[in-house]
Formats: C-alpha cells, sequence, structure tokens
C-alpha cells in the first residue's frame, strides 16, 4: 500500500466528506485518485479556502480538512489560520512540501513550513517518512479536535505520496474531552455563587461550541445572576432576550470593570477573561468583587485574571456545576416578564427613525423582520455571519437573538465573514444561513462567491456599503480629534461588488432607496446560489471608541 | 360673521340653562359644547330639533337615547385636538421625567433645588414609552416621540398593518406587556363598557415599578384610589394628568396634592389653536347640513331628511 492509499483510508474511517483546498504541483500526489465520497470543494485564493473551512466545521462541529499549496499558498493562508486558531475551530490543514530528495537545495517553493505557520496555529506535524503520513494525519485530527480546538498544519513533502504505508498506523482513535474538574473545586465555586449578593455571569464562546448554552440560562436563572456576554464574542452563547441578560461587555479594561461593579463575584464561562482591545488603563474586576474562570483552554486559564481557574470541559463542567448549585431558582423575579419587549421596541423605533437616511438599524430591522417567520418542527433558526465591523454591534442587537445563530471571526482579521457563511451553508444545507459584510470587509476575500455559485450555494450577502473603512475613521477621530482627515487610506471608492459578484458566477443588486431594500433581500433570499444586495448605507462615522 | 355664514337662519346664542330650554324649542340645529350637558328633559322640549352638533371631541354630555328616540342626528368633530393632545403628551413626558413640577414649586419657594434635580432628572431618549389606544390621537403621539429615540410600545384591540408599524417605529404588545415593558404609559382610548376601569388596582401592579403614567383622556379609563396609592407608595415614578372623577375634582380628591403629579383641567386639547379648528369644523358640518351634504363625523344617525 502506498501513503497515498492509507490516507484514503483514514479519510474514511474518519468519515471526510469534503477537502477544501488550492492545488499546486506538490499537492498533485495527494489529490490524484481523490475518492469520490470526499468531495474536492476549490478556493481560488487560500484566505478563502481556510475560511470556508472554518465556517464549514463550526457549523458542522467537527474538523474540517483543508489542502495548501506549499509556501505561497501557506502565506496566503495565514491571516485566515490565525482567526482559525483564535476561533478554536479544530481544522487539519494539509501543506504541500517539495520532494524531499531535493529539499537541501531549496527547491522552488521551498520554506520552512513549520516555522511560517507556528505563530498562527496550534500545531504542526511533520511526518518523517511516507510510513508516517497517515498517522501524521490522525494525530493533527486528534491535536486539532481537543479543547481547545484549532488548525494543525501537516507538512508533507510531495514524493511521500508514493511511498510505503504500514495499515494499522492511522486508526480513527477516540479522544475524550476533558471532564469535571476536581469535586471540590466545583463545590466550592458552587458555594460561592450561591453565597454571593448579587452573582454574575460572564458567557463566552465555548458555552455555545459545546451547545450548553441551555445550562448557563438554568445556571443564571437558579441563582438569579446578571448575565454578559463576553467582550468581542464570536458566538451567541446565550439567549438575548433573556431578562437576565445584560448585553455584551465593552473590550476596555475600566469598562469591564463598570460593568461588572456591584456583582461581589463573578463567574467566566467558556471565554478569555479578558479579551480587550483598545487599550485603555484601569482594572479589569471591580474592586470587592472575586472573579473565577471555568474553561476547557489551558492558555486562557493562564493569562486570565482571575482568582481561580476551573479547568475543565465546559459542557460536563456546568452540569457538575448545576447539580451543587442545587434546584433553588433565585431568578429572573422582579425583572420584567419579557424583558425583550422594550429591546424590540426600541430596535424597530430605531430603525423607523434611521429609514430616510439608510441607517444600519433600518437595514437590520427590514431584515430582521424577512427572516421572522414561525420555524417548521424541528428546523433551526437563521445563522447569520458577520463581518459588519462598525456595524457589528448592531448586528449582534438585531440578529445574533439566540444561541447557535451568530458567528463572527475572534481575531478582528477580515476577509473571513463571506467565506465563513458560504462553508457554514455546505455544511448545513437545510438550514437559512446569511452573511452581513462591511464593503471593505467584502473585499478581502470575495473568491469565495465563486465557490458558493459553482457549489450551488444559495447565500444572501448583505453589504453594508458606507464607501470606506469607518471604524478606522471613528477610531481615528476618537484618538486623534481634528485630525482624523489627515489619515491616509480610509476611503472606497470606485468599487461595484454587484459586478464582482457577477464576475465569480454569483447575482446582485444595489440598493440607494429605503423602499426598494425590502423587495431586494426577499430576492437575495429566494435566489438559488450566492446573491449580494449593495446597500448604500449612511455614511457617517458612528462613535465607538467615546 | 357666523350668522353671514347662515344665511336665511336665525342664529341664537344661550349661555346658561335658561336660555338654552327657553331656546331649543325653536331650534332645528343644536351647537353643542361639553360645558352644558344636554340631558333628556332639555331635550324633550326640543320639538324641532334635527341635528345636535357638538363642537367636541366628545359627545359625554349628550342623552344618546334621547337624541335617538327624537330622531336626532349627532355628530362631533373627530381629530381636531389631536395634535394638540399629543403636544401635551410631549410636554408631560419631559416634564415629568424632569421633575419639573417640583423643582418649579421649589423655586418659587425660595429654595435652590440643583442637587434634586440632578438626582433626579432624566433623558427621554432610551426609554420605552406605552401607548394604550393606537386611534387619531395615539398615531400623533408616536410620531412626536419617535425623534426623541425612544422604544415605542402600543396596545389596541385592532393591530395596524405592519407596514404602518415599521414606518412608524411601533411594537404592537398586549396590555399586561405593555405595562411591565413600559418606562412611561400613555392612555388613548376611548371611554366605553370595555375600556371602564382598564387600569384597576391589579393593572396599576403590573406597571415596571418606577415607571409615570399620562392620562389625557378619561378619568373613569383609570382606578384613581389605586392610583393614589400608587404614586403615594412610590410604586409609580409620577403621573400626568388631565381628567378627573368628577370634573372638576373636589378640594380633597385623591390625587390632588401629591408631589409628584402634574394636574391640567382638561385642557390637553383645548389649546386656543385647537379650539379655532374644532369651531371651524363645526361651522363646516352645519353648513353641509344645511345644504343638505352629508356630514362628517357623525355618531349618531337621526331620522332622514
Ligand atoms: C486582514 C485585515 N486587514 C486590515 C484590517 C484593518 N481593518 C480593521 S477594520 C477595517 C475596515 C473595515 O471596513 P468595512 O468592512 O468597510 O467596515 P466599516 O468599518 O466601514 O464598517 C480595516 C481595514 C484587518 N482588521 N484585517
Amino acid at each position: 500500500m502506498k501513503a497515498r492509499e492509507a490516507f484514503h483510508l483514514w479519510l474514511e474511517r474518519r468519515e471526510v466528506r469534503r477537502l477544501f483546498g488550492n492545488p499546486g504541483s506538490t499537492e498533485v500526489p495527494m489529490l490524484v485518485g481523490l475518492p469520490a465520497r470526499v468531495r474536492f470543494t476549490l478556493g481560488l485564493q487560500e484566505a478563502a479556502v481556510v475560511a470556508m473551512a472554518d465556517g464549514y466545521a463550526q457549523a458542522a462541529g467537527r474538523p474540517a480538512l483543508v489542502e495548501l499549496h506549499a509556501a505561497p499558498g501557506l502565506g496566503n493562508a495565514i491571516g485566515a489560520l490565525f482567526t482559525a486558531w483564535k476561533n478554536r475551530t479544530p481544522m487539519v490543514v494539509a501543506v504541500g512540501q517539495q520532494d524531499s530528495r531535493h529539499l537541501h537545495l531549496e527547491p522552488l517553493l521551498a520554506a520552512d513550513m513549520a516555522e511560517m505557520a507556528r505563530g498562527a496555529v496550534k500545531g504542526v506535524v511533520e511526518p518523517a517518512r511516507p510510513e508516517d503520513v497517515a498517522a501524521a494525519f490522525e494525530r493533527a485530527w486528534r491535536l486539532a479536535s481537543t479543547p481547545p480546538g484549532g488548525p494543525v498544519v501537516v507538512v508533507v513533502p510531495s514524493d511521500f505520496w508514493d511511498g510505503p504505508a504500514e495499515s494499522g498506523m492511522a486508526e480513527a482513535g477516540r479522544v475524550e474531552a476533558p471532564g469535571t474538574p476536581p469535586h471540590e473545586a466545583v463545590e466550592e465555586l458552587a458555594r460561592r455563587l450561591r453565597g454571593a449578593g448579587s452573582p454574575a455571569l460572564v458567557v463566552g464562546a465555548a458555552v455555545d461550541r459545546a451547545g450548553a448554552a441551555g445550562l448557563a440560562v438554568e445556571l443564571a436563572e437558579r441563582l438569579g445572576a446578571a448575565v454578559w456576554g463576553d467582550p468581542l464574542g464570536p458566538r451567541a452563547s446565550f439567549p438575548r432576550d433573556h431578562p437576565l441578560y445584560r448585553g455584551e461587555l465593552m473590550p476596555g479594561a475600566p469598562r469591564i470593570a463598570q460593568a461588572l461593579l456591584g456583582s461581589d463575584f463573578v463567574l467566566v464561562v467558556g471565554a478569555p477573561a479578558f479579551l480587550v482591545y483598545p487599550f485603555l488603563p484601569g482594572p479589569l474586576v471591580p474592586p470587592g468583587s472575586e472573579l473565577w474562570l471555568l474553561t476547557d483552554d489551558p492558555a486562557e486559564a493562564a493569562r486570565a485574571v482571575a482568582e481561580r481557574v476551573l479547568l475543565g470541559g465546559v459542557r460536563a463542567s456546568l452540569e457538575a456545576l448545576l447539580e451543587r448549585v442545587g434546584e433553588e431558582q433565585r431568578g429572573p423575579e422582579g425583572l420584567p416578564p419579557r424583558g425583550g419587549l422594550a429591546e424590540r421596541a426600541w430596535q424597530r423605533a430605531e430603525a423607523a427613525r434611521a429609514r430616510g437616511r439608510m441607517g444600519v438599524p433600518f437595514v437590520l430591522e427590514t431584515l430582521r423582520a424577512l427572516l421572522e417567520r414561525p420555524l417548521a418542527a424541528g428546523e433551526e433558526g437563521w445563522l447569520v455571519v458577520d463581518e459588519a465591523v462598525s456595524a457589528s454591534p448592531l448586528v449582534r442587537r438585531w440578529l445574533a437573538t439566540e444561541p447557535g445563530g451568530y458567528l463572527t471571526a475572534a481575531s478582528g482579521g477580515l476577509g473571513w465573514g463571506l467565506a465563513a457563511a458560504v462553508g457554514a451553508k455546505l455544511a448545513r444545507p437545510e438550514r437559512r444561513v446569511l452573511a452581513v459584510v462591511g464593503d471593505g470587509a467584502f473585499l478581502y476575500a470575495p473568491q469565495a462567491l465563486w465557490t458558493a455559485s459553482q457549489e450551488g450555494v444559495a447565500l444572501p450577502v448583505v453589504v453594508l456599503d458606507n464607501g470606506g473603512y469607518a471604524i478606522l475613521k471613528s477610531y481615528a477621530a476618537a484618538y486623534y480629534p481634528g485630525r482624523a482627515d489627515a489619515t491616509p487610506g480610509l476611503e472606497l471608492p470606485g468599487l461595484d461588488p454587484v459586478r464582482l459578484a457577477e464576475a465569480l458566477g454569483g447575482r446582485g443588486v444595489r440598493v440607494e432607496a429605503p423602499a426598494d431594500l425590502a423587495p431586494a433581500l426577499a430576492g437575495a433570499m429566494e435566489a438559488r446560489g450566492p446573491f449580494v444586495v449593495d446597500v448604500a448605507v449612511d455614511r457617517s462615522v458612528p462613535h465607538l471608541f467615546e | 360673521m357666523l350668522a353671514a355664514l347662515f344665511r336665511e337662519h336665525d342664529l341664537v346664542v344661550a349661555t346658561t340653562r335658561e336660555e338654552a330650554e327657553r331656546e331649543i324649542g325653536d331650534a332645528e340645529v343644536l351647537v353643542s359644547t361639553a360645558f352644558h350637558p344636554l340631558t333628556a328633559d332639555l331635550l324633550e322640549r326640543a320639538h324641532r330639533l334635527r341635528l345636535i352638533q357638538v363642537a367636541g371631541v366628545g359627545v359625554d354630555h349628550v342623552d344618546l337615547e334621547a337624541a335617538r328616540a327624537r330622531g336626532v342626528t349627532v355628530a362631533a368633530v373627530a381629530g381636531a385636538n389631536a395634535v394638540s393632545v399629543a403636544e401635551h403628551v410631549v410636554m408631560a413626558a419631559l416634564a415629568l421625567l424632569r421633575g419639573l413640577v417640583r423643582s418649579d414649586r421649589a423655586l418659587h419657594a425660595g429654595e435652590w433645588p440643583l442637587a434634586d434635580w440632578m438626582g433626579g432628572a432624566h433623558d427621554l431618549a432610551g426609554r420605552t414609552v406605552g401607548v394604550v389606544g393606537m386611534g387619531r390621537i395615539g398615531r400623533e403621539v408616536a410620531a412626536r416621540l419617535l425623534p426623541f429615540g425612544v422604544g415605542l410600545l402600543y396596545h389596541d384591540i385592532r393591530r395596524l398593518p405592519p407596514e404602518e408599524e415599521a414606518a412608524l417605529g411601533l411594537t404592537c404588545a398586549d396590555l399586561d406587556g405593555l405595562l411591565a415593558s413600559s418606562d412611561l404609559v400613555t392612555l388613548h382610548l376611548p371611554l366605553t363598557p370595555e375600556t371602564r376601569g382598564l387600569l384597576d388596582a391589579q393593572r396599576i401592579g403590573r406597571i415596571k415599578p418606577g415607571a409615570f403614567l399620562i392620562n389625557t383622556a378619561r378619568a373613569e379609563l383609570v382606578d384613581e384610589a389605586a392610583l393614589a396609592e400608587a404614586l403615594r407608595s412610590g410604586r409609580l415614578a409620577g403621573a400626568a394628568l388631565d381628567v378627573f372623577h368628577p370634573e372638576p375634582p373636589p378640594r380633597d380628591h385623591p390625587l390632588r396634592g401629591l408631589p409628584n403629579v402634574l394636574l391640567t383641567p382638561h385642557g390637553a386639547g383645548v389649546t386656543v389653536e385647537a379650539q379655532e379648528r374644532i369651531a371651524q369644523a363645526a361651522v363646516q358640518n352645519v353648513i353641509r347640513w344645511l345644504d343638505g351634504r352629508p356630514l362628517a363625523d357623525v355618531v349618531l344617525e337621526g331620522a332622514p331628511r
């Protein structure tokens, strides 16, 4: 058996059904004769390839397999890999190396790929012999999918694929995820939570990834705890309409401390404690309150501003904690029984106010009105993939209402959202997926539209087109008042997202009049392939850093 | 001048009950205001009466049964006061949120209530306003409040079409949901057997703690004793009331004398401009009648002419 055949066997054992990639000569030996059960999904630029795989893995809840071409392909993909790592997305990334027999000459395309990748990924595996290729993929798979998930690169010299393999090397073994932290620690945590005068929970992406939002709700209700979303959280981990939900924390140290002021005990679950940007001086935790962290991520544990960290599986730990906390309910009495009503009233009023100037609230409310319909039995709600940048806080407020319904990049890197939405829809064709992106963000990896059209991916893409990098204008205005105009490179004239979409096999329409918006969005939702709605939104610079 | 409009007809003005009793026997058309009730015994004398045109929005002061028995048509003036009431509600909302009345009283009494002001003056922006009754006035109120940056809930037996809700920025809610979620509740519905006592003690108890109530509609919509109690206890932060039961309210009426209540004498809809609009509309209707054209805002259809 050749290494390639052993790899094919491994693909079957791991039930891999899709391989996202962009090939080059060094990967042809890997791809030749790929079993028909594994669909090769071609992306035309590596950033799009990795981001599609990321969205796919997150929506499917299992690792994605990726192929990249040598040093240039890896180079193009680094930003997206960095994002996948921050997203904690399990991903195995095969990168072709030059033929090992002349590597010492540093031939075309060759580089130390392990070194190139290392700062941006969870790990690198380099099989030393053809016999180890399949085992290297298994190792990468296990490493990628053990919490915290992340991309693991496998560097394979091109000649290895036709080399000999040893059977039995690459079983699809199981790694059981870490379970509950030590009993006494859980016990102590439960005691602290029960004993607190006004406990608070900060709920982060690992909760949603573990499908444990329901447990977080249960915990919050039993404790009557105030609940916050983690700063810049890449997922929705708590129902936004819940009366105990207070909103998401702002990613600035004093802002976080201010929000948590008055909570004598804070438990952060499944999030870094804390993700901050931009820099603001001050404490993260308010004086007089104690903060603990529950995480499945040792690195998060190490850098947290927590007095105590419980390392364990998020789901299992929450279950154990609920058991210890007991059944008694402390909330949400005293709060309005329908916390969402006032919020929805404000949103709808805000949308009416924003209509005339085509403000983002009007666009989002129009979208939401189209999305909000009764679900069929067993049907899941919409999934919104957000790279709306300056409008992201609004996208979260309007559309990230339910756990499992929202994705954004945890890294701050652009060029992810559109492609990730394509990948998510590939993983979950029956689900309503949509992308909401800035005009700037749209252009970092638009090639994903081509893949979407080739694969018949029905994806509405809403481009909030404000003609520039609004968030950077906002930043400049806040940090250098009066000198914002002196910052070059923040305008985007002469772009046509609709024609770009059409050139890549999709369709699109530009919307300038408020009355045209709802029909355009409805049309995009009915389209068979990718459909870009390029909305000429309000260009005034929002105040995001003041 | 009016006489000139009503060529060929005599115009008689009655300002007292006695004058009315004397003149009503000859009158074919009666223009009436709420200050003088048209009771059954008065209508008894109106042998020739065919039309009662109310120069106002409400017809509570007309004994409609007596009118019906005599085949008299009753018409009112709808909408002429909507703008005035809506402006009044905006004024009341801002005044309540700022603690305007309390501060004004203190200043007149020689104090400098800045500390009190700073502890209790609030913005309207960001608040949720609940509008109960989304008729003509409710809509005017909502349209004027929208630019203040508020959220708007409304409750009505009839829901507006979705496009209209979206254009006005309105969110429909059941009454209890509205009461529990609004920082400010304003009433704009007619008094009917169904709405009498709508805000009883139980419903008042469901209003969000610390919220404000504005009533420019009818006093009988609210249990005044329960309201006074909620205001006294601080359960409600304040109220602006334009209507009372009875009117005028006696000196010891429970809603008089509370520090957090803003009172006006059932005048929200009768600004000078509104009075002009009402008078014009009433005269217009009378001319229609005299010309044999159909009337606007008919409340009670009389015997055919
Ligand atoms: C790969 C990458 N390049 C550059 C940036 C820097 N950056 C952050 S926000 C932004 C502008 C985004 O513009 P747009 O998507 O139009 O959204 P807007 O700010 O206008 O809402 C840029 C260029 C980045 N985050 N990632």
